[in-house]
């Protein structure tokens, strides 16, 4: 599969451009498109992620998505983006959309997916008329969509199942200064996503999913089985199910928000610091590490909050009550389990009474009734006296006879965890919020000392610390959020089990419900397959890792790349030890995540595109000509390659010019108050 | 067989024995199973999925009264 034309209209700098694309062969699979820093390469690529994913590939773009170094949110809203992506000249000469045509061209099928998004006269994006077409083969037949189906939906199906899933999409279009991301230690996330994206679990856990909906659906309407309990837990589910959507929503709307002002007071530091002749690092630091040990402080609070909420309250009841109860609960539990199994035994003697009266074994003498009823007398004692005296670790008595038998386990669980909880936790909270409010103290006076004194600075400083408030008021909301969040998760799986629970009895009851039984027992099966074998794939995508990473990189430190069950991905080095904890480059974590892309793409054997941006960038020399060999000769039967002038040029260039198969070069012209214009014409920087 | 590029984890040799056996220790056909993987396949992407229930239900059922369980 090749890209083989692309096609824009008042997109970015671009008023119009189209990049047409010769089919690759293995000796000629690279297309060279040239441009200066800010003339339109990232828009090329930005192109492609919204062209064929629309709104599901925005947080695919670097620029609408901001990294805190843990998690990825975005800075933009669709809307926002796209208002961004309209040409500035657009609407004042008149034109109010935009948009992109991407054709591919599958086994010498062409696809074509238009894409055309309409705005306002004041340049707001109409959502609602947004529209998405696809056309197939040479005479372009345009995609026959179902009635019954969702247009959208239809479309972002055919192109997962076409081209490429969105989950898969990042490792085959992207930047290669942004691609660092991924070789963060604390990406394991992400690593985990690429690996059960190209092992297909997504899907699998989809399945799941619409299983456990479909189970939901199908016995909601169940009234006539008149378990008012069931309806009850239902009703819970579906309202803690919208309590969530509510806070997901809120979330959602929260996150781009902090982008901004943390944008608003890098710049008010570095104006200040500006101004006052100070460093604008030094100030940016202090601020970042008093940023820090805030969030670090709110941490801990939290952490202070919960062992008062959950454990205190336990723990001052002392070691002694807690284990005398302990005890009990134990003493409980094997009473119970004795008294159920005499009154089970209760039936068993009445059996053997009724069948020795019915034995037709003759007893000469016969007996007499006197005899027999002390027969029986005698057998009952002696039937009774299996079960006495009740086991020496049977309780005397049932005290806590509201507990059920699963009700014991949980609370004799608890009381063993809150012995694991010692004062000196406690103290180590306590003594680090104490350390922290020093700190943060500290860098307060070392920032109030650089920002000096006089009228202009305190302007600075009151704005600065306004917008300190804000964002601390705004990520404080969003870790509330994020932990409601959670809350509710941990509230709803219960109860989603309790109605579980329920709705089986119904299914034992009722043969037409046998179906949803039978869907559930399917969706833990496949719970079941994924975590058995999931981690044994894990180790393929380790083993072309490795052989990538030592493709790509000049040093023969790693011997060995390990991803264990968790994704986290480990570079062994001599004697076993993890060579990302030493002090790794920027070039060097690129390979690190350029390794894991082509690792990737190698397992999931798609034949889709590689587009890179800006590859080589952070790259030295030695590095350059390896990543581009690497890259245009193992990977992708097309490369698309978006080079600044000084990435892929002179003895770089020279190392895949034979591999070229077409180059373009993205001409700019400033019109005025910072409007640019960009265009595509054939050629590059230097001959090809 | 599963036809589809999309589900790797079951065309490899591992994960189709670690799925033919859990299906044997839990009483559930394999082909019960591939059906509903197929069905779901078809759904790839879809934010909405029209009429996926029905075609469990029609799946299901038809394990149900051949007494699939």
């Amino acid at each position: 599969m090749y890209i083989k034309q692309i096609r824009l209209r008042d997109w970015k700098a671009y008023p119009e451009a189209e990049l047409v694309f010769p089919p690759p062969t293995k000796k000629r699979n690279v297309v060279l498109v040239g441009a200066m820093n800010g003339y339109g390469k990232t828009s090329l690529l930005e192109a492609l992620v919204l062209g064929l994913f629309g709104r599901d590939g925005l947080t695919l773009l670097a620029r609408a998505v901001v990294s805190d170094g843990e998690n990825e949110r975005l800075a933009l809203s669709y809307d926002d983006f796209l208002q961004r992506a309209l040409h500035a000249r657009a609407i004042e000469q008149g034109r109010y959309s935009m948009s992109i045509e991407i054709v591919l061209d599958d086994a010498g099928e062409p696809v074509k997916i238009q894409r055309i998004w309409h705005f306002t006269g004041s340049g707001n994006h109409r959502r609602e008329e947004e529209e998405v077409r696809v056309f197939t083969g040479e005479d372009e037949e345009t995609l026959q969509i179902p009635r019954t189906e969702d247009k959208e939906d239809y479309i972002r199906s055919f192109v997962a199942k076409t081209f490429l899933p969105v989950h898969l999409a990042r490792f085959f279009l992207f930047d290669g200064e942004q691609v660092q991301s991924l070789a963060r230690r604390e990406m394991s996330a992400q690593v985990r996503s690429g690996i059960e994206g190209i092992l297909g679990v997504p899907v699998l856990r989809q399945l799941i999913n619409d299983l456990s909906s479909y189970t939901m659906d199908r016995t909601k309407n169940l009234r006539s089985v008149g378990d008012e309990a069931i309806d009850r837990i239902r009703a819970e589910v579906a309202e803690e199910e919208a309590r969530l959507q509510e806070l997901t929503r809120e979330l959602e709307t929260l996150q781009p928000s902090i982008l901004p002002k943390k944008t608003r007071r890098d710049l008010l530091v570095k104006e200040m610091s500006s101004y006052q002749g100070g460093t604008y690092a030094n100030l940016k630091e202090l601020v970042e590490r008093k940023g820090k040990d805030e969030r670090e402080r709110e941490r801990y609070r939290e952490r202070l909050a919960v062992l008062l909420r959950e454990d205190l309250a336990l723990a001052i009841a002392g070691r002694d009550l807690r284990q005398r109860v302990t005890l009990q609960l134990k003493g409980e539990d094997e009473r119970a389990k004795w008294e159920n199994g005499k009154s089970q035994s209760a039936g068993g003697l009445q059996k053997l009474l009724t069948a020795m009266d019915a034995s037709s074994v003759p007893v000469e003498p016969r007996l007499t009734e006197v005899q027999r009823a002390r027969i029986r007398e005698q057998v009952t004692e002696a039937w009774e006296h299996i079960w006495h005296p009740p086991p020496a670790s049977c309780a005397q008595s049932i005290q806590h006879d509201y507990l059920g038998s699963a009700d014991r386990v949980m609370t004799l669980a608890r009381l063993a965890k809150v012995d694991g909880v010692s004062l000196g936790a406690l103290r180590e909270v306590l003594e680090k919020l104490d350390e922290l409010d020093r700190d943060i103290r500290r860098t307060d006076a070392q920032i109030a000392k650089q920002q000096g004194v006089g009228p202009k600075l305190e302007e600075f400083a009151a704005d600065l610390q306004s917008l300190n408030e804000q964002i601390a008021r705004a990520e404080a909301r969003e870790r509330e959020l994020l932990r409601d969040i959670e809350g509710r998760r941990a509230i709803l799986n219960p109860k989603k089990q309790e109605l579980a629970r329920g709705l089986e009895s119904y299914e034992r009851a009722q043969p037409a419900l046998r179906r949803v039984g039978l869907a559930r027992q399917v969706a833990a099966a496949l719970e079941e397959v994924i975590g058995e074998s999931y981690p044994k794939h894990v180790n393929d995508v380790a083993r072309e890792m490795t052989t990538a990473y030592r493709a790509m990189a000049h040093k023969s430190l790693v011997h060995q790349i390990e991803i264990d069950a968790e994704c986290n991905v480990r570079l062994l080095g001599d004697g076993g030890r993890d060579v990302r904890m030493m002090d790794t480059s920027a070039g060097e974590n690129q390979i690190f995540a350029l390794a894991l892309i082509a690792a990737i793409s190698i397992v999931s054997k798609r034949d889709f595109p590689i587009v890179m941006d800006t590859p080589l960038a952070r790259l030295d020399p030695q590095h350059r000509l390896r990543v581009l060999k690497f890259f245009t000769e193992q990977l992708g039967l097309q490369v698309i390659l978006l080079s600044q002038p000084d990435e892929v040029h002179g003895r770089y260039l020279e190392a895949i010019r034979e591999k070229v198969g077409v180059s373009y070069k993205v001409s700019h012209s400033e019109l005025s108050n910072g409007v640019g214009m960009s265009s595509v014409v054939p050629g590059y920087f230097e001959r090809i | 067989m599963i036809q589809s590029k999309g589900i790797a984890l079951l065309e490899k040799d591992n994960g189709r024995e670690v799925l033919k056996r859990v299906c044997r220790k839990r009483e559930i056909k394999l082909d019960l199973v591939e059906q509903l993987i197929e069905a779901e396949l078809e759904q790839v992407g879809k934010l909405r999925k029209r009429g996926l229930n029905d075609r469990f239900d029609e799946i299901l059922g038809q394990f149900v009264e051949d007494g699939g369980e």
